[in-house]
């Protein structure tokens, strides 16, 4: 609460003027921070949407090249093409994780690995690679395959999780 | 002076581990290739850069093969001072590299355990008791 003050010369209240000044600037600080603060919020919310589409884009990726697989649709060929084209477009989306998320993305790049592994030693894979055909995989085979890439979408699927639910770590 | 090569110079669609099993395979890599333009990186005191990328992918056995190979016939401190694998596109192929293969190979090498050739080639360098030797099988 202020005192009212006097200027005898003037004849006018000091206080009451320095007060509605005060508050008026005090509320446009208020009205410029919050606006910075819910844009800053936004671009946060929409990067996150991008770093979750990628991943999601990934997932359907990898659930197209399983596809081709079960259906006897792809040579081993091109089952290595597509791979490494998985494998490039997610390594700027993996450094993302990394740097603006701090989180750690070895355990999907291992099973990554893994997969294109377990695939391309298959008997199956490295029987049609002379011919070009398309690779037929036993059920046996099949089984093993649907496993590594459901490690791959688990990965994929938790990573989506942590997004959603991390604060970024870079700002 | 250091000399660069590249896979994709050897193939577009590099095969599988073996000869046997397919047309540029690790196996022919390493023996047509990189064997002796890393015995040169060597007695030239110089590194050799070798690119991975510009190809159709990899199976992980073709460069198991091809650089574990190498591992085995020089020995890890060798191809660690003379050898550098580069991939923009798939730098992660360089760290399995780095971090498994040339591991387990250099465990191979201490063991003795011979690789699988699957066809004949012709002699190709290796350091053994401190010398540069050719051999053949």
């Amino acid at each position: 609460m202020s005192l009212i003050t006097f200027n005898f010369e003037t004849g006018y209240l000091i206080e009451p003027v320095i007060d509605v000044l005060g508050i008026l600037v005090n509320a446009g600080l208020a009205v410029y921070i919050t606006s910075v603060i819910q844009k800053s919020n936004e671009d946060r919310g929409r990067f996150k949407d991008y770093v979750i589409d990628e991943l999601r884009k990934i997932i359907y990726d990898l659930d197209s090249l399983k596809n081709d697989l079960q259906s006897v649709n792809i040579s081993p060929q091109e089952f290595n093409r597509q791979i490494k084209s998985i494998s490039v477009n997610q390594k700027y989306i993996i450094r993302l994780l990394e740097s603006d998320f701090g989180m750690s993305s070895s355990q999907y790049r291992d099973r990554f690995y893994d997969l294109k592994k377990c695939v391309t030693d298959l008997q199956s894979f490295q029987s049609s690679w002379k011919s070009s055909s398309k690779i037929q995989l036993t059920n046996r085979e099949f089984s093993i395959v649907i496993d590594a890439f459901n490690f791959c979408k688990e990965e994929l699927s938790a990573s989506i999780r942590r997004v959603t639910l991390n604060n970024l770590v870079k700002k | 002076m250091n000399t660069e090569i590249s896979i994709r110079d050897f193939s577009e669609y590099p095969g599988l581990r073996h000869c046997n099993l397919s047309d540029s395979s690790g196996e022919e890599y390493y023996h047509s290739v990189l064997n002796e333009a890393f015995y040169e990186a060597v007695l030239k005191q110089s590194v050799l850069f070798v690119s991975l990328d510009q190809t159709a992918g990899f199976a992980p056995s073709f460069l198991d093969e091809a650089f574990g190979n190498l591992v085995y016939d020089f020995g890890i401190d060798l191809v660690q001072k003379h050898l550098v694998v580069i991939s923009a596109e798939e730098p992660d192929l360089v760290l399995t590299l780095e971090n498994e293969t040339y591991i387990e190979w250099q465990e191979r090498r201490l063991k003795k355990s011979v690789p699988k050739k699957t066809k004949n080639h012709k002699p190709w360098w290796q350091f053994v008791d401190s010398a540069f030797i050719k051999t053949e099988k």
